[in-house]
């Protein structure tokens, strides 16, 4: 049943269906909720157990398509999720066998459980070093007496509860990064006041769900103006400047080549993110670069509206190809005027048609996210929060 | 395995109601791409290093379709194979039911077939296995269910591709002709469908500059696009009631050709087609070597993203990392550090690349190994090849297993089917096609139904084989191979072309590019015809008359057919005795089968008589016209039943005219006058037929005056007769239009024509070139305004674009079934309103000199008290009338402009001042009603 929900999420993500950051990110973490709640491994299993699986099944997931980063970040999310329960629920079982031992006799069998547990999760890493490892602490735990393998026989229905309680709180783990993952863009529309004030011109480039609910919070307070770049090849633009409209913000459409005439009169630019690399450096729709050297140019302030789900610890090492897709030429040329171009026996004119653009972290001013805003240098910090080290290369 | 929740929203909302079929043809029933198709099925050919198949059923699983039946045909065990081991049969929601018949030649077999196991239950896709698309399937789903609801008889949509309109592009692109469409801009209802020669339209492009269209197509219509910059992308959505359509009319074969056309000129049943346009999606057949190469190459552009190859879409879980310049590099390749790979290439998995090889614009498939100092250039190589050192490839396609040994040189356009070697140094000469299997002996007959027959026994030939691979080597083992055909040491034979006489054509499908000569001498020719609409003005009679010479003889085997078929019932029926009334219905069916006229099969019945006659070998001209009289005392009602008017007797004169001209029947040379007055004894023909011949007559050559001149007496007798009986007969009188137009010859031939004929040359419809900047709209429009205010400058209600017979009886003939309609009314007309008069102007719209337009010839009709009842459609000229000529008149530009120069002045300038540059007019409808 998991098999064949990830099986037609990777479908999906191949033919790409589900596009989008916020709905593979919701989507990754409900199917990799379905596979932790059907795993039905025999009791006692370990965390480690776990994780293999997630990873397993975060890589088909990644690969299905590499440029949606979300997908990597929600797997690393719920990986971290599983180690963090992991440690508490260790540390839980330790002060329950604790009482055991004492009763058994002397042996730092809680404690070597814990460290134990907690080692197996590591991965070979600086830090492990100078931690005393399992293989050490083991044959101390398993050169016990009599009562050792009292405590062991003892130890099995309680690891049995143990698991269990692990699985059920990594799902409720899970089920709080789907809320979080699901309410990030009012977190950050809340934000809106702070950074907007009255009969500020601002401008911005193409349309995001987290935008458009950032400048409405905005216009309920504030009175301020929008300039919309239609944002090409989607010209999405078009649209967010008619929502806008609509909502009563004073708005004008703008072509992207007219980003930087513009910008002497803007005073801020503020932009939906596709990623945030580990680098503070930003992945989005194509065409951001260009007005964030624009903005840079002018001094205005670059603003990135960006929900912690798409945060992800991944250096852009390779920007151009890896991690950016290549859409059909449609958007760029019509195929009838084109077909010239088409005739082979001319020499084709390549149309390349990027989806995404990268921003080097040196242009971006703020980031909004759901957890308040932060400097670019400050980006590491986060990620240290939300990942383990263990996983960024999964 | 509990699930926790049920199954994602997106998979309830694909399933509306009923799970969406698709009838998949996984058999071409061509042989374009023999004779690599004898020994795998077309369906299962790479494209960029992906089968075919794949990208169709990919599409057709994203666009929500869940039951696919795959119909095999030829190597149906390699396609079954094929599907059962692929993801397709794991998926969910997705089923692919193969179903295998080994005798279907054609894809109306396929469908009868399928019709016959009652699979299809509701509104279904039907596309072969060579489409490749990208296409949301949503829209045009519910724009086709909608029209359904409200009309059962909306029973296909057709997907059609907006493209460039420029024949040269179609022809290098896809290696098609241009299509010529007419749609109906707002409904999109189909209304002509013409796809070149290949499915019996207009034949090519040079020799059909006209185009009839029938004057049904304009009634309750504001307007008719007629478009050339369509490409089919030959995704149907079809009701069920299509693939009955094909069990009731067992002699559909070809889709489009037989299908469409069909359903088209059938307006009993009243069965429509619409069309549904792409714009930004990709959607394109692989009908031929030209096409496999542009879709490859379309694909490689990522024209079909998703279905690109990074996307690892189908059934092949190869990474593929895609580097600038659309070069996509596979698994495990191992690339020489000194070789070169340029743009636009594929390289798959475990290929091993030679140091200095140079690889441009090509595919290369998997575990292939290319030597050093090798040259391949637009090519595509599939898998496990091999090519030695210094070879060099250009513009080939290499099959599976072949080797080129060491310098050996493939020139553009050749085809090596699998296994083949190509022995060192050998040149393998442009466009030769060499397998590992002898070309069977066949007679080599173009006819389209016998290529299927081949098409279905190489198919089978082809299965023997492909059982076993081994087998199918040993089958060939015996020849000895010829070196002079693969080079010393090589293996295969050479295939000879695959039709007699198509050496010329070889350039125009295979996967080399047109060669600039060829290229050089398509755009002159099209400039040409382009000049030719520019300076309709200047277009001299020669030049018409060639054109009209070539269609003549475009047209000569179908209408000889019919008028032999004509002549045998009839004959049939004299020597049996049979009833009148069965050879009347016999001959009727006939006329339906090859949408002929009444008058055509007049002509053929007369035509037929005047044979009989000779056949009795009168000895005497008295003899001979006593035996004609005989028959025709007999038979003459029978005749006289097909003629409807004045029109159709004079065509019979004109029949007459030609039999004195023919072989079999020159006797009556001089016995015209004779025959003619016998005839008119017989009651066959009116004086109103007899007038309206010589009318016809009045402006031809001299040389075709010579029965005129022979019917002179009986002509000025009949008229002294009729002038007694109605004295007046001249001005401002309820005359017969006919009568009118025989005592005032100058108004006679606007009067006399109602072919409803907008001339599209060939070339001429063929709209926008790119040398018309302003019109970017590639759309002629012929609109029938039924909602006329009738202003003084608008011109109401022109009688079309009328056809003078003037040129010759052939012109005639090729015109007069669409005017059929036009007689009907006009026959009610005459019915019914008698107070009219009319007064017709002849116009020119978007003259040459001044706005560098086709010239288009409407005759205008403008009434001046009653109402008009006057066919409701005129020509909307968009742009200038640029494209679309809308006259059919052939008649003399001199005496036209001697005729009616003011008039002329006059329609410009009316034109002018109506903004929209259409013609309005009012429809018979209305103007009944107001009668």
């Amino acid at each position: 049943m998991a098999d064949a929900l990830v099986e037609d999420f990777i479908t999906k993500l191949k033919r790409r269906q589900v596009e989008g950051s916020l709905v593979t990110a919701r989507k990754t973490a409900l199917v990799l909720r379905q596979v932790i709640a059907a795993e039905r491994k025999p009791a006692p299993y370990q965390a480690s157990q776990l994780i293999e699986l997630v990873k397993n099944y975060g890589r088909k997931l990644i690969a299905a398509n590499p440029t949606e980063l979300a997908i990597g970040n929600i797997v690393r999310r719920v990986l971290h999720i599983i180690r963090e329960e992991d440690v508490t629920s260790a540390s839980h079982s330790a002060a329950n066998t604790e009482d055991d031992v004492e009763r058994a006799g002397p042996a730092g069998g809680g404690i070597a459980a814990s460290t134990g547990n907690r080692t197996a999760l590591l991965a070979p890493a600086l830090k492990n070093l100078l931690e005393p490892t399992p293989q050490l602490q083991k044959p101390g735990s398993d050169s016990g007496s009599v009562a050792e393998s009292e405590s062991k026989r003892q130890e099995k229905p309680k690891s049995d509860r143990a698991s269990w309680r692990l699985k059920h709180n990594v799902i409720e783990g899970i089920n709080e990064l789907i809320t979080e993952v699901e309410n990030f863009s009012s977190l950050i529309a809340e934000q809106a006041l702070e950074h907007i004030h009255q009969n500020e011109v601002i401008l911005t480039m193409g349309r995001s769900k987290t935008l458009l609910n950032f400048l409405s919070e905005a216009k309920k307070k504030r009175s301020f103006q929008a300039v919309v770049a239609e944002g090409a090849p989607r010209y999405d633009g078009h649209l967010l400047a008619k929502e806008l409209a609509v909502l009563g913000v004073q708005t004008t459409a703008i072509t992207d080549a007219a980003v930087f005439a513009m910008m002497a009169r803007v005073n801020m630019v503020v932009v939906g993110a596709h990623a945030v690399m580990a680098n503070g450096g930003v992945l989005a729709p194509v065409g951001l670069h260009m007005a964030a050297l624009a903005a840079k140019r002018h001094a205005v302030p670059f603003v990135v509206l960006c929900g912690l789900h798409k945060l992800s610890p991944v250096f852009p090492h390779d920007p151009d190809t890896l991690l950016n897709d290549f859409k059909s030429p449609s958007g760029v040329l019509d195929f009838g005027e084109i077909s010239d171009c088409l005739d082979s026996a001319a020499g084709r004119v390549h149309t390349p048609n990027p989806f995404f653009d990268y921003i080097p972290p040196e242009l971006v001013s703020l980031f909004i996210t759901d957890g308040g805003g932060h400097n670019p240098s400050y980006v590491y910090r986060l990620i240290a929060e939300f990942y383990s080290p263990e996983d960024y290369v999964l | 395995m509990a699930p926790r929740k049920g199954p994602p929203q997106e998979v309830a909302d694909e399933e509306a109601q009923g799970p969406l079929q698709a009838i998949l043809l996984a058999d071409s029933f061509a042989q374009k791409f023999k004779p690599i198709t004898l020994e795998r099925p077309k369906m299962l050919l790479p494209v960029a290093n992906v089968p075919m198949i794949d990208y169709t059923l990919e599409w057709l699983a994203s666009a929500g379709v869940e039951d696919v039946l795959v119909f095999c045909c030829a190597h149906a065990r390699q396609i079954q194979a094929y599907i059962e081991t692929s993801k397709w049969k794991k998926q969910p929601n997705f089923h692919v039911t193969p179903i295998v018949s080994h005798n279907s030649m054609s894809a109306g077999e396929a469908l009868r077939l399928i019709d016959e196991k009652n699979l299809i239950r509701n509104d279904f896709i039907l596309i072969s296995g060579d489409t490749i698309s990208n296409m949301s399937l949503d829209a045009v789903l519910a724009e086709h269910k909608a029209r359904r609801a409200k009309d059962k008889q909306a029973i296909m949509t057709m997907v059609v591709k907006q493209a460039k309109p420029d024949p040269v592009t179609h022809l290098t692109r896809l290696g098609n002709e241009e299509l010529l469409a007419a749609i109906d801009p707002q409904t999109k209802q189909l209304l002509l469908y013409d796809h070149g020669k290949e499915s019996g339209g207009r034949e090519g492009s040079k020799g059909g500059q006209y185009l009839g269209l029938e004057r049904a197509m304009f009634e309750g219509r504001q307007a008719v696009q007629l478009r050339t910059d369509l490409e089919d992308c030959f995704i149907d959505i079809c009701a069920p009631e299509v693939l009955m359509l094909f069990t009731d009319n067992f002699d559909y074969q070809h889709l489009r050709r037989d299908f469409v056309k069909g359903l088209l000129s059938d307006e009993i049943m009243g069965n429509k087609i619409y069309t549904y346009e792409l714009t930004r999606e990709y959607a394109a057949r692989i009908d031929n070597l030209r096409s496999y190469d542009t879709v490859s190459k379309d694909v490689i552009h990522r024209w079909a993203y998703p279905f690109v190859l990074d996307t690892m879409f189908g059934n092949r879980p190869v990474n593929v990392k895609l580097g600038r310049t659309n070069i996509y590099k596979e698994e495990d390749l191992k690339i020489a550090r000194t070789a070169v790979i340029g743009e636009n290439t594929v390289l798959g998995e475990k290929t091993v690349v030679g140091e200095r090889t140079i690889i441009q614009n090509s595919v290369i498939g998997s575990n292939c190994v290319i030597g050093a100092n090798v040259r391949i250039y637009g090519s595509y190589v599939w898998n496990d090849v091999k090519i030695g050192n210094g070879a060099v490839l250009t513009s080939a396609v290499v099959c599976d297993n072949v080797l080129v040994k060491d310098k050996a040189v493939v020139e553009p356009g050749a085809v090596l089917s699998f296994k083949v070697e190509v022995g060192g140094g050998f040149r393998v000469p442009a466009y030769s096609r060499i397998s590992m299997l002898a070309q069977p002996m066949e007679d080599d007959d173009s006819d389209e139904e016998l290529e299927y027959d081949q098409a279905g026994v190489g198919g089978a030939d082809a299965h023997k084989g492909s059982d076993d691979e081994e087998s199918e080597g040993a089958a060939v083992v015996p020849i000895s191979w010829n070196p002079e055909e693969v080079g010393v040491a090589g293996k295969g034979c050479r295939w000879a072309m695959v039709r007699e006489g198509a050496e010329d054509d070889e350039w125009k499908q295979s996967v080399a590019p047109i060669p600039a000569a060829k290229l050089a001498d398509l755009a002159a020719a099209a400039a040409e015809d382009n000049s030719r609409d520019e300076n309709a003005m200047d277009v001299s009679r020669s030049a018409r008359a060639s054109a009209q010479g070539d269609e003549e003889t475009d047209e000569e085997d179908q209408d000889s057919e019919f008028l032999k078929e004509v002549g045998g019932t009839f004959r049939r029926g004299v020597v049996e005795k049979i009833k009148q009334e069965n050879v009347q219905l016999e001959i009727n069916g006939l006329k339906l089968a090859y949408n002929k006229t009444f008058a055509e099969c007049a002509s053929g019945v007369f035509k037929t008589m005047l044979v009989m006659t000779l056949e009795g070998k009168p000895a005497s001209p008295a003899a001979t016209l006593t035996a004609l009289k005989k028959l025709l005392t007999q038979w003459g009602s029978l005749l006289k039943k097909f003629l409807t008017g004045e029109e159709d007797e004079a065509e019979v004169l004109l029949t007459l005219e030609e039999a004195c001209e023919e072989k079999p029947t020159r006797d009556f040379g001089p016995l015209f006058a004779k025959v003619a007055q016998l005839l008119y004894d017989e009651d066959v023909l009116s004086e109103e037929g007899l007038f309206q011949w010589e009318g016809e007559k009045r402006y031809a050559d001299e040389s075709d005056k010579k029965y005129l001149n022979q019917c002179k007496i009986f002509l000025t007798w009949l008229r002294e007769a009729d002038e007694e009986s109605e004295e007046e007969s001249d001005d401002d009188s309820p005359l017969p239009a006919k009568a009118k137009a025989a005592a005032a010859p100058v108004e006679h031939s606007e009067d006399e024509d109602e072919a409803d004929v907008a001339d599209v040359s060939g070339e001429k419809a063929r709209v926008s070139r790119a040398d018309s900047p302003e019109s970017r709209s590639p759309t002629t429009s012929i609109s029938g305004d039924h909602a006329g205010s009738p202003g003084p400058q608008k011109a109401k209600g022109s009688a079309g674009r009328k056809q003078a017979e003037v040129e010759g009886p052939s012109v005639k003939r090729d015109l007069s079934f669409q005017l059929q309609d036009l007689e009907d009314d006009e026959a009610r007309r005459n019915g019914e309103t008698t107070d009219e008069e009319e007064e017709e102007v002849l116009s020119e719209v978007g003259s040459a000199g001044k706005r560098g337009g086709a010239l288009a010839k409407v005759a205008e009709e403008e009434e001046r008290e009653g109402p008009t009842t006057l066919p409701p459609s005129s020509i909307d000229y968009e742009n200038d009338g640029k494209y679309l000529k809308g006259s059919a008149s052939s008649e003399d530009e001199e005496t036209r402009e001697v005729r009616q120069p003011i008039k002329h002045d006059q329609a410009v300038d009316r034109r002018k001042s109506g903004d929209s540059q259409s013609v309005q007019s009012r429809g018979p409808d209305e103007s009944l009603r107001d009668a």
